[in-house]
């Protein structure tokens, strides 16, 4: 970790993005970076989950402060943004520590469950791995506060994606697709990892209709529109060790 | 209907019911198909899919029947689902194909809409 000698105050990252929040990260970055600080610390509270497009944030504010020659510090990452940023190859290029708070996995609610949980599992991209591996998925699912058709629905979300990137990643059998979740009280966050072909399936997302898809006597294709209607959000990127990531985003009221 | 997989049996001289079990995924997805081509090609108008048991319906499962209903509307017949559990329904109400199949909450009702009883 190089000396950062005194410490502007922190920017924090926003949860929300494409708004004003958004605007305000980027304006606060660039009045820090005008003075030309060794370091600049982005405050990531609030990422307690994330998605690919927090990553293309940090990742843009990595870049503009590079210019610079500035440092960046991440400050308050969860475990969940650390996992990513380690998956993606990038957590040496932002310096970062887990805060002690933020590890604090498997608090309970009395009565109601853990309000926070992680998962992980890897599984090989066949036909018969698939089935358990959402099996067990669904398993951790069941100790925790989710409504049962939202859990049968983020089953149905990780057998259709695990079933896609099986067909279509183009991976050997025996290279395995890696799998994390973490839930936090009234949303999930799911990130699928495998090092198939680069293939982002939400550019080739098409919704469908019933009665034109029966009169075209249509067997296939309902995957990845049925993810679709299931969840806030899905992205994909192309990790920097050449790996696809895709991330899904499901919540539902508590 | 030899090739049929899954359990089944004639409910009325041309009304077939099959039992699709607990999962229709891409593993048996495509002999949903084959059942329910069989079925039509052995003059059944209608075919029951009675759903007591299923407890998984994969993209590929609803392909299998979205795929083959027309076949059976086209003749005047239809494939009727009954005894569907609710996550079951809820993924048809996803999909907004809850109203496109014909659904009914037992085989009886089933029959009474293949005309029968």
């Amino acid at each position: 970790m190089p000396s950062t000698g005194k410490l502007a105050a922190a920017i924090p990252v926003p949860w929300e993005l494409g708004g004003r929040a958004e605007e305000q990260f980027e304006k606060h970055l660039s009045a820090a970076l005008e003075t030309g600080p060794p370091t600049v610390v982005l405050d990531c509270a609030e990422l307690q989950l994330t998605t690919s497009q927090h990553v293309e944030l940090l990742w843009r504010a990595r870049l503009r402060c590079q210019r610079g020659a500035t440092d960046v510090r991440l400050q308050n990452p969860s475990p969940g943004l650390l996992r990513v940023l380690t998956v993606l190859d990038l957590a040496d290029l932002f310096h970062c520590a887990p805060s002690p708070a933020a590890d604090e996995a498997d608090e309970s609610i009395t009565g109601v469950g853990p309000a926070r949980a992680k998962y992980h599992d890897s599984f090989r991209p066949m036909a018969g791995e698939t089935a358990p591996a959402a099996e067990r998925f669904e398993a951790f699912l069941v100790p925790l506060p989710v409504p049962e058709m939202t859990r049968f629905e983020l089953r149905t979300i990780f057998y259709e994606i695990a079933s896609n990137i099986s067909q279509h990643a183009g991976i050997d059998k025996d290279t395995p697709i890696a799998f994390w979740a973490e839930f936090k009280l009234g949303r999930i966050v799911m990130v699928f990892s495998d090092s198939g072909r680069e293939y982002d399936p939400t550019a080739a997302t098409v919704d469908f209709d019933a009665r034109t898809a029966a009169k075209q006597r249509r067997v296939r294709g309902f995957g990845l529109p049925m993810v679709r209607r299931m969840t806030d959000t899905m992205s994909y990127i192309r990790g920097a060790d050449g790996r696809n990531i895709l991330t899904i985003v499901k919540t539902w009221s508590v | 209907m030899e090739a049929c997989r899954f359990e089944h049996r004639v409910l009325h001289d041309d009304v077939f019911l099959i039992n699709p079990g607990r999962i229709l995924d891409n593993s048996n997805a495509h002999e949903m198909v084959h059942a329910l081509t069989g079925a039509q090609a052995d003059g059944f108008r209608y075919v029951v899919l009675d759903m007591t048991a299923l407890e998984f319906l994969s993209s590929a499962g609803v392909g299998s029947l979205l795929g083959s209903v027309d076949l059976f509307r086209e003749q005047g017949g239809d494939i009727i689902l009954c005894h569907v559990p609710e996550p079951i329904m809820h993924i048809l109400r996803v999909l907004d194909l809850a109203d496109f199949f014909t659904i009914k909450s037992d085989t009886r009702q089933a029959a009474v809409a293949c005309g029968k009883e």
